[in-house]
């Protein structure tokens, strides 16, 4: 059986990438490649105490596909702002990302 | 047995692939190293004996998701270097080989013993076991499909 700190460490390190990327990054698109390593990190976490559960049953489950939910709308819409950008020819840099407003 | 050995290998692989998106100067190879890191957090949740896990990961996010992403950013490419598609069409074929073989070892484990949340569905697999065997020929299809398709339409630089 895994220890639990471990799996705490692997989900605090991810979490730390992501964060460290979204305030160091400056282009956008890796910025949301962040915030995806931070979901899938507290997707990790949320298996792992499940796992050490003793009787758990299905609303972790949903949990989990909440988590889930939220991580392929946040893909998805990183796909369609993509290619929304550079059929304009917006720059993905957020420094001078000026023009995307609504 | 080897399971923490086993897990502190898969993990220092998912920190790795994770710092090295930031690192590439492409977003094509920044993808390629997410998915990367999906597949890792998919072995962990395989390695928490949570096989049902494991394998949505692996089916939503790799074989969904972070194609999805590749096919989106790829179609912006109007030349490739020759190295990089056979590169690309190697790791599309692993990849979709790789949901025969999670499913297999899934199937074992759930005939034997049922764990963690695999429970709930280890009658659903047995039940829908030919469904999920055409899933996974339609994927592995789908993957040979999409590069084929990225050959055609994207011209290639030796």
């Amino acid at each position: 059986m895994i220890p639990l700190l471990y799996i705490i460490g692997i989900c605090a390190a991810m979490v730390s990438i992501g964060i460290a990327a979204v305030i160091i990054e400056k282009n956008f698109i890796t910025i949301m490649l962040a915030v995806e390593l931070i979901f899938m990190a507290s997707t990790i976490a949320f298996v792992g105490f499940y796992s050490y559960s003793s009787a758990p049953g299905p609303w972790a489950f949903i949990g989990i596909f909440s988590v889930w939910s939220v991580a392929a709308v946040e893909i998805i819409s990183l796909i369609a702002i993509y290619v929304y950008m550079k059929a304009r020819g917006f720059n993905f840099d957020i420094g001078i990302l000026t023009k995307f407003k609504w | 047995m080897y399971s923490v050995e086993l897990f502190s290998i898969v993990s220092v692989v998912m920190i790795i692939s994770g710092i090295s998106i930031f690192y590439q100067k492409s977003i094509m190879r920044a993808v390629i190293a997410l998915s990367i890191s999906f597949i890792a957090s998919s072995l962990i949740f395989f390695i928490l004996n949570q096989q049902f896990i494991a394998l949505l990961q692996l089916f939503v996010f790799v074989g969904g998701m972070s194609t999805y992403l590749i096919v989106a950013v790829s179609s912006e490419y109007k030349k490739i270097n020759k190295i990089d598609f056979i590169k690309i069409g190697v790791a599309a074929i692993i990849i979709s080989m790789s949901f025969s073989l999670l499913f297999t070892v899934i199937n074992f484990n759930t005939s034997n013993t049922a764990p963690g949340m695999s429970v709930y569905f280890a009658t659903a697999f047995e039940e829908y076991y030919p469904v999920l065997v055409a899933a996974v020929i339609m994927l592995f299809l789908a993957a040979i499909g999409s590069v084929i398709v990225i050959r055609k339409f994207v011209t290639l630089v030796s």
